[in-house]
């Protein structure tokens, strides 16, 4: 997300420096998206085409390939947003970077939790017999949806940077505290929807095998490298917002000048 | 197969691509804005002392520099903005006489 208006930003040489022609790590960012590519377009082909049906869904396990990785991925990414959000509380740590990480990985984050619950309800529709069920698990997940577009919207209030950065930090901290709540709804409360497939929390075992095991394990790889994918992308772009801000701001200085040197 | 894993399928990689292609889209646009308001395209590695003047730089004493390494910076808007790795200028641009402190 962009930092929004930035009123009285200070003007750091480190921003500055922004390599335009070319950003740096430009061909590793390149191999770790075709990778990402690569990966999510064989998980859909093996999700799709080679695994066998299951017993009791039928066709529709075919959801579990990418629906359980877009939830973990959604985890991850509030979970690095929260992590970045703490290392920029912390003064010995507290750089513009890790505002930055904090803001692109939770809109990153969004976006999959988003796509996590219509993936959900798609799924839900011929197995439950309806789009959307008040069950803890979906509840909770749409909270968490909220809480984070809410956490988007904070970074977007004007105001002074610091100011801005601090309260975005805690915003996500509060946040992230709902990020348990959803992985352990299951367990804690009588849900329609069932427990994980993968490391059930209770019984601490896993309940897929064979090739659609590792059909999941390659959209949960493919899934998270496509996540970092565009997490570096979009911290890239907040980054150039950033400094587009900056020389808006510095442009509006020289027309002050220019204005004074007139009269 | 049912309609429910394609439309499913369908849901989520169109919108991841579309998210992808947007952000790609949108940060070619941001470096080209911050590249046109720098005025990186007018100046070359190559180009000494404080002649080269950004495109961007439309008030009393701002140049711009550009290192071996591309990236620009600029100078004549206090102690924040000077270049940190040897600058190509070999003088500072006096302030302009109604200049802001």
């Amino acid at each position: 997300m962009s930092a929004g208006p930035v009123s009285s930003r200070p003007v750091s040489a480190q921003t500055r420096a922004l390599p335009l022609p070319r950003p740096p790590l430009s061909g590793a960012l390149g191999a770790l998206g075709f990778l990402a590519l690569a990966g999510v377009v064989a998980t859909a082909w093996l999700g799709l085409f080679v695994t066998p049906p299951d017993e009791f869904m039928g066709n529709l396990v075919r959801l579990l390939y990418v629906h359980p990785p877009m939830a973990w991925v959604a985890f991850l990414a509030f979970g690095v947003a929260s992590l970045a959000s703490l290392l920029y509380l912390w003064p010995r740590t507290r750089t513009e970077h890790f505002d930055r990480l904090a803001g692109a990985s939770a809109e990153v984050g969004v976006v999959f939790t988003g796509l996590t619950l219509v993936s959900g309800s798609i799924w839900g529709r011929p197995t439950w017999g309806a789009w959307w069920v008040w069950d803890p698990l979906l509840t909770t997940t749409a909270l968490l949806f909220v809480l984070y577009l809410g956490y988007l919207a904070l970074r977007r209030v004007p105001g002074d940077f610091e100011v801005r950065a601090r309260r975005s930090a805690i915003g996500a901290l509060i946040a992230f505290v709902d990020v348990p709540i959803v992985y352990f709804s299951v367990v804690w409360w009588r849900s329609l929807h069932q427990a994980p497939t993968v490391l059930n929390p209770t019984t601490r075992k896993t309940y897929v095998h064979g090739s659609m095991a590792w059909t999941l394990l390659l959209g949960f790889v493919s899934f998270t490298l496509l996540y970092a994918w565009l997490t570096a992308h979009r911290y890239r772009l907040a980054k150039l917002q950033d400094l587009e801000d900056t020389e808006g701001l510095d442009l509006a200085l020289r027309e002050r000048r220019a204005e004074g040197d007139a009269r | 197969m049912n309609g429910y894993v394609e439309a499913g399928y369908l849901v989520i990689f169109g919108s991841l691509g579309t998210y992808g292609v947007a952000l790609l889209g949108r940060e070619r646009a941001a470096r080209r804005r911050v590249l046109g308001s720098t005025g990186a395209g007018s100046t070359s590695a190559g180009s000494t002392g404080a002649g080269s003047t950004g495109a961007g730089s439309t008030g009393a004493g701002t140049a711009s520099f550009t290192d071996s390494g591309g990236s620009t910076a600029q100078a004549g808007d206090g102690p924040t903005t000077k270049p940190q790795h040897a600058p190509l200028a070999t003088e500072e641009p006096e302030p302009a006489p109604g200049a802001m402190s």
